[in-house]
């Protein structure tokens, strides 16, 4: 009898329910991403405020009380910009971000890791460090691209821009705002490819590259979108003069073989792998195309067309809100976890391989630097107030928006 | 004659009267064990986590004073047990007094045997 009532109740609240939805409200479905200027003449959504992650966990209680999927919208997405050096990649995503109203990502370089949270330089240590410790970024290697140290660097590469999409991730998932990025942890290993073409690094450093690839690489999401801006090798070469940064004009490393090798792998291997997944427009910008263009263009994409059973947009095909709830803990509060999958030790690569003693003055120098004695916030010395009574650590290791330096 | 406290002659005699006033180290010595290590642990805490060993004060004095309670309230609760325990023998003792006489003392002469050094 009780099965009839219970039946019986529910029928007429969700027909209710379902007439209140049709009849009352005016139901329209956006499905695209939507610049600016269309959001503008469109009906403001109410949605609650963007989650700050930076400061505040989100675990499994908050999940009662904050539902993931209320914040993302049809622009919450990740966009990639990818394409050769000097291709009008970073000026493109700036532009996109500002017309889509999304989150750019300046591209993933080492002074986001040498420059800590108080400005210091690490690299101005060097001279205090033995040679197999000094630091090494895009300007030591594209002046000397022979060196031990290059394998160093591409896994450094590599990690940075692992932890710049965990928090693209993060950014995405709890706040619903879409991002955009300049280049990403997926297309990195072209770079590995390039170098080990042209005998930059070794056959173990590259085994070693990709161990590290594999490792962590399977617990990210795809991207939504990938933007390839095409310029042929001569193209690049030419911009790459007009740009004028000394260390690249001059390079021994940006060959047109070592560009040509590049653009193989890309096209052949990354855009042929991740448009199984991720949906791809690819431009000739070789005079630097229209931005409008390119927004016309993905306004147009239809995200939500593909069925469960297709292999497209997977990573983001969630039913549940406790999936999208668990994604979000684990991008926004478990990155420190995610980022010692790096954790791998690399005892059979020569060049990977420090000496005890030098092992040891690197630790003491980097120690004793400006602002890394004690956790951000705590140095006293470097102008930090209230520290007797302060106990909080930072939330969350987010890299900041720093571009790289062109001199 | 040497001073000192009165020696019981017998088992009632041993489980009552005034105790002796203990030493004033022993009097505080749990609370204040507690205290030290309450406020060595933050200083630890501090050092490992790269933070002043000085700073949040107040997790010094919150996890010292906690704990220095902790330790008086166990030792109180202790001595109490050893009261109630004392207390529970006095009343057999006094409702048995033919099963506890009065200690027969001994000395060591009559205990030790003599010497008699053979090889």
């Amino acid at each position: 009898m009780s099965t009839f009532v219970r039946l019986g109740l529910k029928r007429i609240i969700q027909n209710q329910a379902l007439n209140n939805n049709f009849n009352q409200k005016n139901v329209t479905f956006i499905r695209t991403i939507t610049s600016k200027t269309t959001r503008m003449s469109q009906e403001d959504v109410s949605k609650p405020s963007p989650w700050p992650y930076n400061e505040k966990g989100y675990n499994l209680f908050n999940y009662f009380f904050d539902k993931t999927t209320s914040r993302l919208d049809e622009n919450s997405k990740i966009i990639v910009v990818e394409g050769p050096l000097a291709a009008g990649k970073s000026k493109c995503a700036k532009q996109l971000a500002s017309e889509l109203d999304m989150l750019y990502l300046p591209e993933a370089n080492l002074d986001m890791m040498y420059i800590n949270n108080y400005g210091f330089d690490q690299r101005k240590l060097d001279s205090e460090l033995p040679e197999s410790c000094i630091s090494w970024d895009v300007m030591d290697f594209l002046r000397n691209p022979k060196h031990r140290h290059t394998l160093r660097f591409q896994l450094q590469q590599y990690v940075v821009k692992l932890s710049q999409y965990i928090d693209a991730l993060a950014h995405v998932l709890s706040t619903g705002q879409g991002v955009i990025l300049d280049r990403c942890v997926y297309s990195d290993f072209v770079f590995a490819e390039a170098m080990f073409s042209q005998g930059f690094i070794s056959k173990l450093g590259i085994k070693k590259y990709y161990e590290f690839r594999d490792n962590t690489i399977g617990e990210l999401l795809r991207p939504h979108l990938i933007i390839y801006l095409d310029i042929p090798v001569p193209k690049v070469l030419e911009n790459i003069k007009k740009r004028g940064i000394s260390y690249e004009q001059d390079s021994k490393a940006l060959t047109p073989q070592y560009l040509s090798v590049m653009e193989k792998h890309y096209k052949q291997n990354y855009l042929k792998e991740l448009s199984k997944h991720s949906e791809l427009l690819v431009y000739d910008w070789t005079d630097a195309g229209d931005v409008e263009i390119v927004i016309e263009d993905i306004e147009r994409i239809d995200f939500n067309k593909y069925d469960a059973q297709d292999t497209h947009l997977k990573d983001w095909d969630h039913k549940m809100e406790e999936d999208w709830a668990s994604l979000r803990h684990k991008y926004a509060d478990k990155k420190e976890i995610l980022m010692n999958y790096c954790n791998i030790p690399c005892f059979e690569v020569p060049e990977l391989v420090v000496d005890a003693e030098d092992a040891n003055t690197y630790h003491n120098v980097i120690e004793e630097a400006p602002g890394n004695k004690f956790l951000p916030g705590y140095n006293t010395h470097l102008g930090d107030t209230g520290t007797i009574f302060k106990m909080s650590s930072p939330h969350r290791n987010t890299l900041p928006l720093r571009e790289r330096r062109t001199s | 004659m040497a001073s000192g406290p009165k020696i019981a002659t017998t088992p009632l005699e041993l489980l009552s009267g005034p105790a002796p006033e203990p030493p004033f180290l022993s009097k505080y010595w749990a609370p204040f064990a507690c205290g030290v290590i309450g406020f060595s642990s933050v200083c630890l805490a501090n050092y490992v986590t790269k933070r002043p060993v000085w700073s949040g004060l107040q997790k010094h004095v919150l996890l010292s004073a906690g704990l220095a309670g902790i330790g008086k309230v166990v030792d109180d609760y202790r001595n109490q047990y050893m009261a109630d325990r004392d207390a529970v023998l006095r009343h057999y003792v006094e409702l048995h007094p033919e099963d506890f006489p009065p200690f027969e003392r001994k000395q060591y002469k009559d205990i030790l045997e003599s010497w008699i050094p053979i090889r």
